[in-house]
């Protein structure tokens, strides 16, 4: 199993309440090419019971072997070094 | 075909062509334990809680953690049957055909797209291509984060379809909380999609039903040309020893994405339901 380790306090993901999502940036999102990294809410809420921040996590870690590919893409694109990953 | 397919299907064939499924009067049909608990039908409290906007990252990622159990040696077995029998009673889907998906937007009104969820969590990027109908429609205006939305014509909605057509999106209808109540039509990516890569990697096969139909190639027709090879999104194409493309139906999946690329028009779509082999793999 690959370990994937993200710093939420290296990556603040603030909410945008009027576009739903994230502010910034899910450059790791994007450039993982097996799609293995989704954002998930902390527990932290605002007023509304909408959450606060985020975080990066990996998914499908039973399979994150076989179908990550090691190219620690998403740890040199991430621009505050947030991302660690142990093979 | 499974049972809750033959059960919804009656005279219509399918059951996503059934027009049932597209009505109020069964997305809003309470149960005998709702009435005696004077609480809103199941289907209309999950919608609410579903069209919550920020809810649905924590929802998608609670339930990746327990997808991942299907692979744990000893209980993995029991959570396979646990997940096929509750993405029956869920939110789960089948891949149709264009021409099926057409069908549906005919069936369905209030279409509107919304941003694909897969995309957004997976991928960071926004995407309408996710084709939603009424009644689920509403709950979303009503919701306090609900999610954007396009508004489509039935016309509009048919050449956005032939346009994820194109760019070679698989369509899967999905139900809503029981069989036939129909409610969106996806296009999918499976590079990235939340149903198929359950499906595919941990064989919870109702998650995302193959469709009723499987392709087949006429080798006599086939160029070699490879268009098909490159659109397929589950890897069923190869080519046999003669350089013709050949299509493994126990991968297929029926999109029929690999008809659109032919240029000898090669590829044709036939029933599973009587087909040798794919009758049975679903």
């Amino acid at each position: 199993m690959v370990k994937f380790q993200f710093d939420p306090s290296k990556c603040i993901l603030p909410y945008d309440a009027n576009e739903l999502r994230p502010t910034k940036c899910l450059k790791c999102l994007d450039v993982c090419p097996a799609s293995l990294l989704m954002f998930r809410p902390l527990k932290e809420k605002d007023e509304f019971g909408a959450p606060k921040f985020f975080e990066i996590h990996m998914i499908f870690k039973a399979y994150s072997k076989k179908f990550c590919p090691d190219c620690l893409k998403c740890v040199d694109i991430c621009p505050e070094q947030a991302i660690k990953i142990k093979i | 075909m499974c049972k809750y397919c033959k059960a919804h299907a009656k005279k219509y064939g399918k059951w996503y062509l059934n027009p049932e499924g597209y009505t109020e009067e069964l997305f809003y049909k309470l149960s005998t334990l709702d009435r005696i608990l004077g609480r809103k039908p199941k289907k209309v409290r999950d919608a609410e809680k579903a069209s919550d906007a920020a809810w649905y990252p924590l929802g998608i990622s609670k339930q990746l953690e327990l997808v991942d159990l299907a692979s744990k040696p000893v209980i993995g077995g029991l959570v396979k049957k646990i997940g096929n029998y509750l993405a029956m009673k869920t939110h789960s889907g089948q891949v149709v055909p264009t021409e099926d998906a057409n069908k549906i937007v005919d069936l369905s009104h209030d279409i509107v797209a919304y941003p694909c969820m897969c995309k957004r969590l997976f991928k960071g990027q926004d995407e309408y291509k996710c084709l939603n109908f009424a009644p689920l429609t509403d709950i979303n205006r009503k919701a306090p984060r609900g999610w954007k939305e396009k508004r489509l014509s039935p016309e509009e909605a048919k050449e956005w379809l032939q346009d994820f057509s194109e760019k070679g999106y698989v369509h899967a209808v999905f139900w809503w909380c029981d069989m036939p109540q129909a409610i969106c039509i996806c296009n999918c990516d499976t590079k990235y999609c939340y149903a198929s890569r359950p499906k595919n990697w941990y064989d919870i096969t109702n998650v995302y039903r193959k469709a009723e139909y499987v392709a087949e190639v006429d080798p006599d027709e086939c160029i070699s040309c490879g268009t098909c090879l490159e659109r397929c999104q589950f890897g069923a194409i190869s080519y046999d020893r003669n350089g013709r493309a050949q299509i493994d139906p126990k991968i297929c999946f029926g999109c029929g994405q690999c008809r659109v690329t032919c240029e000898q028009n090669a590829i044709k779509l036939v029933d599973r339901n009587t087909h040798a082999i794919a009758k049975k793999i679903w």
